[in-house]
């Protein structure tokens, strides 16, 4: 079920990239970037807290652990890459908008991941998730930012591939 | 996090030789991409590896186990600055060699096949250590993928401009 779930999701992301131009102000290879850059951080930070802190104890259900992997190898990224380009682009009120409904999904989500049992808390809680996604967040608007400068001459808005 | 499990050995040296020497080929050679897709490429080539081995070689799976054994220590993480140059290096002769589609084929294979050949070295001096009934001819499969995702994902985006 919790696979379907997370595989739908993502789905409807990826959907969402494709079709309805969420990547209009980014091109291929900022988008490319923010999702490789997501899964990296994303990828290590959960194993460091599952293995080597152990401050979150995964589980050992083979079932449930494709519904880890989905969720912080597609999912997160996906997600993360939608909502720093909606930012990026946003002036402050939607800006601010856009962080609460982030926020709103990736805490519901961890509450959803720990009570159908992907994961459980030991020296971790809601506040914390919300502060590692927040400052996960800031670093990906930033390195887009600076991934910008590289290039001057192929900045996101001129560089459209739709 | 310590360095090591079992005190600084022989694969660890030979690790870092093999970075020193994988950097110092990336340096030598022209650099002949943009700066934002020679980027691309090193994340490419870390975020890959990254995911296999936090996939495979944990947790229920656990295929596999890198330097000296199953602890996550700042060797295995010293590990992953392989990866970027030999990315880059792959697409750097790919550029100079390919020039007709029709070597593509012959390039990904002759690739994989040293990719293949530098794995079992490891494999033999105590980088990896395979478990679970895991065996090395599997790697090939994610060779094969991989290269190839990295090639079509070079012919979308930079060829495009």
């Amino acid at each position: 079920m919790i696979v379907t779930f997370y595989f739908f999701i993502s789905w409807v992301l990826i959907g969402l990239f494709l079709f309805n131009r969420i990547h209009r102000h980014a091109s291929v290879k900022e988008v490319t970037l923010l999702f490789l850059l997501c899964c990296l951080i994303n990828t290590n930070t959960y194993i460091g807290l599952f293995d080597t802190f152990k401050w979150m104890k995964t589980t050992t259900d083979t079932d449930l652990y494709i519904a880890t992997l989905i969720f912080k190898n597609v999912f997160v990224p996906l997600l993360m890459c939608c909502f720093t380009l909606l930012i990026y682009r946003s002036p402050w009120n939607k800006k601010i908008q856009f962080f609460s409904l982030f926020s709103f999904i990736t805490v519901s989500s961890d509450l959803i991941n720990e009570y159908k049992g992907m994961y459980t808390f030991k020296q971790w809680n809601i506040f914390y998730t919300f502060l590692y996604f927040s400052i996960f967040l800031l670093v990906l608007l930033l390195t887009l930012k600076w991934y910008r400068g590289l290039d001057p001459c192929s900045r996101g808005e001129k560089n459209v591939v739709d | 996090m310590s360095w090591t499990e079992s005190g600084f050995g022989f694969n660890d040296y030979c690790l870092l030789g093999f970075i020193i020497i994988a950097w110092g080929v990336f340096f030598f050679l022209p650099k002949v991409f943009s700066k934002q897709f020679t980027v691309l490429i090193f994340l490419y080539s870390l975020i890959v590896p990254s995911i296999i081995d936090n996939s495979f070689g944990i947790a229920p799976f656990d295929y596999y186990d890198i330097m000296d054994g199953p602890q996550y220590t700042g060797m295995d993480l010293v590990l992953y600055l392989l990866y970027p140059p030999y990315g880059y290096i792959f697409l750097y002769f790919y550029k100079k060699l390919c020039k007709s589609d029709k070597y593509i084929v012959l390039f990904i294979s002759v690739a994989t096949l040293v990719s293949f050949c530098f794995e079992w070295l490891n494999h033999k001096i105590g980088i990896f250590h395979y478990k679970h009934g895991y065996q090395i001819i599997y790697s090939i499969c994610f060779y094969l993928i991989t290269q190839t995702i990295l090639i079509v994902y070079y012919r979308i985006v930079e060829l495009k401009h």
